[in-house]
Formats: C-alpha cells, structure tokens, sequence
C-alpha cells in the first residue's frame, strides 16, 4: 500500500482519519444529552429542534459550509468572541463536520433511546437509581449497540465530507487537505493512476465500515427485543 | 400509615384520590378497573410525577405542593404485571444492581442467600433474562425488588401474566413472603380469592375512594359490606395441621370453627389460611353421617340476613367462632330456620393456602 500511494494522499488519508474520529468523539458527547433529551421530552416545540438537527441531511454542502464559514471568518461572530479565526484550520474542519454528521448519530441514538420502555426506567429508579445513574447503569448499555452503530455511522459520513470541507478548510496538504479533496486534485490534475489508488483505498475503508453498522444492526435485531 | 390524598388530571381521566393505608402485614387494595388501584401504587412510588397529590409515608412527607421525595429516594419495593427487568443483564446482574444500590438500613435486614432461596433463583442466576419462562421472570423481579431492601414492597397484581398457570407459579412465594414478614406489603389484585388467602387488612376502592376497609375476615363475612356486593362471602380462619393422614392424602386442620378435614399434602404443624366459600357452607337439622362430605359441624344460629335476590345469609356459632352460610331462600323456609336454633354446618370446600 506504501508503495501505492505517495505521501500527499497518505497525508491526506492520516488527516481525514483523524478528522473523523476527533468529530464523532465529540459528535457523540454532544449527541447523547440530546437525543435523549429529543426521546423523552414532551415540549411541544421539539420538533422545532428536530428539524434543525436533521437540516444537514438536506441542504447542499456547500450551502452548509457557506454559513460555516462565515460563522468561522476574521470577522465572523466566534472571532468576536475572541475564539479566533477558525476557517481554514483543522478545528473549523471539526466543527463543520460536527454539524454536517450531526444527524447521523443523533438520530439513531434517538430512535434506540425512544425503544426502552418507561416501566424498565422506573423499576431502575425504585431500585434507588437516580437520572444520571439511570443514563450510565440502564440506558446506555441497553442502547450500546445503536450507539456503536450512530458512531460508526458518523465517522464514516465525516470520511466522505467534500463540499463544507471545500468552503471552510480549503486546501491545505496537511492541514485541512482530507482525502476526498485530494482525489479531487488528482482527477483536475488528469492523474488518473493516483486517482484510482486513492479511491480505492477510501471504498475499502467505507465498505469496512458499512459492514460493522449492519453487523452491529444485525446483533441488536438478533437480541429479539 | 400511608396517606395519600388530592387529584390526578390526565388527558383521558382524572381521579380523586383520599386514602389511608396501613403498613403493616399485608394491605391488599381491591375494585373494579379504573378505581385507581394501580396508580395509587405508582404515586406511592413517586412514578405519576404530581405534586396536586400528597403523599405521607408514616412521619415523611414524601409529596406535596411543595414537596417531592424522588422514587430513588423513597426505597419503595415495585412489582408490576410485567417483570421489567434489565435485557443487558443476566438475572445475578439484576439482582446486583439492586444490591449495589440498596442502603443499609436498620430493621428490614435483607439476607441475600435467604431470598434466593426462598424464591427459587438459584438455578436461574447465570441465565439471562431472555430465557427465562414469565413465572421465573416474576420471581426474579420479586428477588431484585428485595435486594434494594425496601421499607415496603408494592405489588401490582403481580399474578395477572399473559401465560396461563402463572399464579399457580406465584402464589406460593408470594405465601412464602407473607409468612418471612421482612416489611410491609401493599398488594393490589382485582381477585378477591388470592386476596383472601394473602392480605390481613384489606381496602376497597371505589373511583379512588376508599368505601371499605378492615381485616380480611371482617370484609369477606360483611354481607351488607360493597366488598360483598363484588365477590362472594367468606369466612377465613387461620388453621394449624394437627394431624396427617398419608393413607388418605388429606390432613386435619385445627381452626376456630373447629377441626377441619383437608384433601392435601403439609406437614404436621404447618399454619394455613383456610377461606370457607359461604356458598359451600349447607345447613342440615341432623348430623349427616352417610355423606361423601367430609366436613360437618355443630352450630347454633346467631343471626340471620335475608336479602332480595333469593338467598338468606346464616351467621353460624361453630365453637366459639363465626361460619358464614349462604342458603336460598326456599331451604330456609323449609327447614323453618330461626335465630337459636341448633344446626349442623356442612361445608362443600375448603380453599386453603399452604407454603
């Protein structure tokens, strides 16, 4: 594989691996609470918020990475702030994913969490269990195997992020160059050899990970709940 | 006591709720569906998330407009129709996370290996939950409600399940776990016969209202009582085996109305609650000798209530006790029936709950 593909995309692949495990890492500190909170509350402007989480699954990437960037900017509100200029860095790359692969995880996780029956919840609290104790000790070893899946789900999803990467992180070989923008180099540049290595190597990557969903989907229909 | 009083409002019904609970042996709540028995188990339980109910759990204020004990906190026992227990944990794991979480409290000292023991999970404790028949998933959930040692234990008709001999599953170790006597039980159940054979104190409700309430010999043997009204009359007498017939399968038991043959296997010594059916119970002027009926004894007629629908109730005077008799109307006039009168008491059956 070393020999196959040159340092740039091998770069490119480290960072875009990186990328994805930073984001869904902190993807899912950001989803648990709040799918949990999407399952349970019964405030009835909760579909205001679902509908925002599920945006990214519709609106064009680049429309996405657009506002991101102006968000991120020199003179964009977060700078303001006094957080600094975020675009074109990778921790403006881990935003943009965050927010592009929220509802990947989000959504499952919600769906499983929806799934536990409330009388399981309240044997647990008459067995002394209090809300927090309840979320560690029930809810997600009950939900583990969704919340595997959410995750796997979003890694895989931030791995073939193009357009939002394209907008706020540009394309800087080695620090914001992921490699669905180094394929897209090679193919501009007509070095269809590169092109195909790199490819290659992203749908082994993809498959493997679209194989641990489904097995993982699989275990939990298998668990006859 | 446990009192709880105020008004529940959902979307489909609402309930005035005003009772008063002993917590002492066993409190069984009866009536008809949608008198609020099972909720008034969850509020007890702090499940029906309401401060327009309060509830006081004899000297704690656990709920009230402005007060609120959560469930974790009250160390309530809960068992419902349905076990409810953890998929992702075997059955030893769901026993250890309510041990884990159980606090050390004086009084209700819970030995583990005794519950085990007492409720059969032994062979069951590496097995996980998915395998487990709904009688075994029951006594689980019972055995997991112990291990959090309650101050009391809710039951929630916990021998109506969807398989057919479930209760014949339960009721033993719920017999079993009346007689240990570690805590308080309030059980609730719309069988007025399980109820019989297991609380000691029984309250009726009626849209959750209390329209009854005293011991169970009390209520069963009232005929005038609403309890009565819902469910057939009964003397319950507690008996002891006082002798073992092995030849015959039956023993005899020794009660207050007076000694009693039971077709049956226990062990000489053994206490039973024994519920007499006043539909069983015949009146003859004369001893019946040639009878296939085991059971006759001397009475005196204390009094007599005769009501509309064509049946006279006799109370007996069978040895310094009560029996309760319930004859048509037609027989009591054909035997010319009247207060003083010397009869015997011929009883058909006995319902009788061993451990």
């Amino acid at each position: 594989m070393h020999s196959l593909l040159s340092e740039g995309d091998l770069e490119a692949i480290f960072l875009t691996l990186q990328l994805a495990l930073v984001s869904t890492v902190l993807l899912l500190l950001v989803s648990l609470p709040l799918a949990w909170w999407l399952a349970k509350s019964r405030w009835r402007f909760r579909f205001v918020i679902e509908a925002c989480v599920a945006l990214p699954l519709v609106l064009p990437p680049t429309v996405l990475g657009f506002y991101l960037l102006l968000l991120l900017s020199q003179q964009g509100p977060l700078a303001q702030l006094g957080l600094g200029t975020l675009a074109f860095s990778f921790e403006g790359l881990v935003i943009g994913s965050m927010v592009y692969s929220l509802p990947f995880v989000v959504q499952p996780i919600q769906q499983a969490f929806r799934d536990i029956p409330d009388p399981t919840l309240e044997a647990a609290a008459t067995l002394g269990a209090g809300p927090i104790d309840r979320f560690f000790s029930v809810v997600v070893p009950m939900t583990l195997p969704g919340i595997l899946s959410a995750a796997t789900l979003g890694f895989a999803h931030t791995l073939g992020e193009f357009g939002v990467v394209l907008m706020i992180g540009g394309n800087i070989p080695g620090q914001t160059q992921v490699a669905s923008i180094a394929l897209y180099e090679h193919v501009e540049s007509i070095d269809f050899i590169a092109a195909h290595q790199l490819a290659a190597t992203m749908l082994v990557i993809a498959l493997v990970l679209m194989l641990t969903v489904y097995a993982l989907n699989r275990r939990v229909r298998g668990l006859g709940r | 006591m446990i009192r709880i009083k105020g008004h529940l409002q959902r979307k489909s019904w609402s309930l005035d709720i005003d009772c008063t609970l002993p917590v002492e042996g066993v409190t069984g709540i009866m009536g008809p569906s949608g008198a609020g028995k099972s909720t008034i188990l969850r509020v007890i339980a702090g499940l029906e998330g309401h401060h327009s109910v309060s509830v006081r759990f004899n000297e704690h204020l656990w709920q009230a407009d402005d007060a609120w004990t959560p469930t974790e906190q009250r160390r309530v026992g809960w068992v419902s129709q349905h076990p409810h227990l953890f998929p992702h944990l075997d059955v030893a794991g769901n026993l250890a996370f309510a041990q884990r979480r159980a606090t050390p409290h004086s009084g209700n000292d819970i030995d583990a290996d005794e519950v085990i023991a007492l409720l059969d999970i032994g062979p069951l404790m590496d097995k996980s939950v998915a395998e487990l028949s709904g009688g075994q998933a029951q006594r689980v959930s019972m055995a997991r409600a112990l291990f959090s040692s309650p101050q009391v234990l809710l039951l929630d008709e916990p021998l109506s399940g969807q398989d057919p001999g479930r209760k014949e599953q339960i009721l033993p170790y719920l017999q079993r776990l009346k007689r240990r006597d570690w805590m308080p039980i309030v059980y609730v159940s719309h069988d007025g016969d399980d109820m019989a054979r297991l609380a000691d104190h029984l309250v009726y409700l009626e849209e959750g209202r209390v329209c009854q309430q005293g011991s169970v010999a009390e209520m069963f043997a009232d005929v005038s009582g609403t309890l009565v009204r819902h469910h057939r009359a009964m003397t319950v007498v507690e008996g002891q085996v006082s002798s073992v017939n092995a030849a015959h399968h039956s023993v005899v038991l020794d009660t207050p109305v007076g000694a009693l043959i039971w077709v049956g296997e226990a062990v000489k010594g053994t206490c039973m609650r024994v519920c007499i059916a006043a539909r069983d119970v015949s009146i003859s002027r004369q001893p019946l000798r040639d009878s296939s009926i085991q059971n006759c004894l001397p009475a005196m007629i204390k009094a007599i209530t005769q009501e509309p629908a064509g049946w006279v109730w006799l109370a007996l005077e069978c040895n310094g006790a009560t029996l309760l008799a319930q004859v048509s109307v037609r027989a009591f006039h054909r035997l010319e029936l009247g207060v003083g009168d010397p009869v015997y008491a011929l009883l058909k059956g006995l319902a009788v709950l061993a451990d």
